[in-house]
């Protein structure tokens, strides 16, 4: 078949990939998605997709060699980067992203927004802080618009216990937010009033939950903020009501927890009340 | 993604009495199979329709806490990074 008839269109290169997964065609697939990724560089959303085919063909270890054979011809893809960082994550391997982190400080400039920030992240991960926050504030001085190297900044004072500069950072964003904010940008109010949240230091918190409540009627998240707001205030029934507002799952709180009986993936049979006098985690997911 | 985090505090906790159970509904147990001695430490729980009913799930990973007596600690929807440390201090405090 003539795949480069497909890997020419980054859309339906990446269908063909979809269609070489679903009839098991991983060596194929592989092919389509290196491909189309030398095509379009620049457009990374096909390396997910090709680290599963990756997968399937020879395990993690063949996706680590084969992003990092990638990475010989495109050195500067951040994309590429953090996926092999992702992987090492994965293994465990803490040398190696240590080794790819003191690299990408070494090409670090300011003008690098993304380079920057995966710095930062990676600093951060490691308990380096200060550093962490001396490439925020330089990535702030090159991109003084862009909110979420402050975010990042805030949230590393925080964790550092450097709350007063945080206050610093949080109040400048503040100033930033406009009406047009709310709008194109709601998850940042969310995040300024949830650090924000005590009412005694930051009256206008109220208000800013309250519109974004006007945003998001149907969205969980300004009720929860609400009931925070109450708890901060000492006023719990009010917090109870939001809570319940926002997540009506949340009136088994506090109750006793409703039997069952079920059987694992070997046919064995579990109930909840055999455990009586152990703590239970009860994880409900989906593989979708 | 929670399940990771709770296959270490499965290893670390699991000698001291903790107790994980993944539920799921799914009924194509070979998809989960494969999945699950891949990834997952705890024993995985299927085709538990009623319990998503009875536990009210709308939206998933949905986590519950549940102590000694039976009685529902906490409920958690999704997974914050950065929530694993209150997630183990709450178990270390469940298990004393």
């Amino acid at each position: 078949m003539a795949k480069n008839l497909y890997t020419n269109d980054l859309e339906s290169g990446i269908s063909y990939g979809q269609v070489l997964m679903e009839t098991e065609m991983f060596n194929q697939a592989v092919s389509v998605y290196e491909e189309l990724f030398y095509n379009f560089p620049n457009q990374p959303y096909m390396l997910w997709d090709l680290q599963q085919a990756y997968r399937q063909v020879g395990g993690i270890e063949k996706a680590i060699h084969g992003f990092e054979k990638l990475l010989e011809s495109h050195p500067d893809n951040i994309e590429l980067i953090s996926q092999i960082i992702q992987l090492y994550r994965e293994t465990n391997n803490q040398a190696e992203i240590t080794t790819i982190r003191d690299q990408l400080l070494t090409d670090f400039t300011p003008q690098q927004l993304e380079l920057g920030m995966l710095c930062g992240t990676l600093l951060s991960e490691d308990g380096s802080h200060r550093k962490a926050q001396e490439i925020y504030r330089l990535l702030i001085e090159s991109h003084p618009n862009d909110t979420f190297i402050k975010r990042n900044l805030v949230q590393s004072y925080q964790i550092s216990d450097q709350n007063e500069k945080a206050k610093i950072v949080l109040e400048q964003i503040l100033s930033e937010i406009s009406e047009a904010t709310y709008r194109n940008n709601p998850d940042l109010v969310d995040f300024c009033a949830d650090m924000l949240i005590d009412p005694k230091q930051f009256p206008e918190v109220q208000t800013m939950i309250h519109k974004l409540l006007d945003i998001w009627p149907e969205h969980p998240r300004p009720m929860e903020l609400m009931a925070k707001f109450y708890d901060v205030q000492g006023q719990t029934d009010k917090a109870h009501e939001y809570r319940i507002m926002s997540d009506p799952g949340q009136q088994l709180v506090e109750q006793q927890a409703p039997n069952f009986q079920l059987v694992d993936l070997d046919e064995k049979q579990f109930s909840l009340s055999q455990f009586l006098g152990q703590p239970v985690i009860l994880n409900f997911w989906a593989t979708w | 993604m929670e399940v990771p985090h709770l296959n270490s505090l499965y290893k670390k906790y699991q000698e001291k009495g903790l107790v994980i159970f993944g539920i799921n509904q799914e009924e194509n147990l070979s998809d989960i199979k494969e999945y699950a001695e891949d990834n997952i430490e705890y024993p995985i729980l299927t085709n538990a329709n009623k319990q998503f009913e009875d536990y009210e799930i709308q939206g998933i990973p949905c986590t519950y806490y549940i102590d000694k007596k039976g009685k529902i600690i906490k409920r958690e929807i999704g997974f914050a990074q950065g929530s694993e440390v209150a997630m183990e201090q709450l178990i270390v405090e469940l298990i004393k």
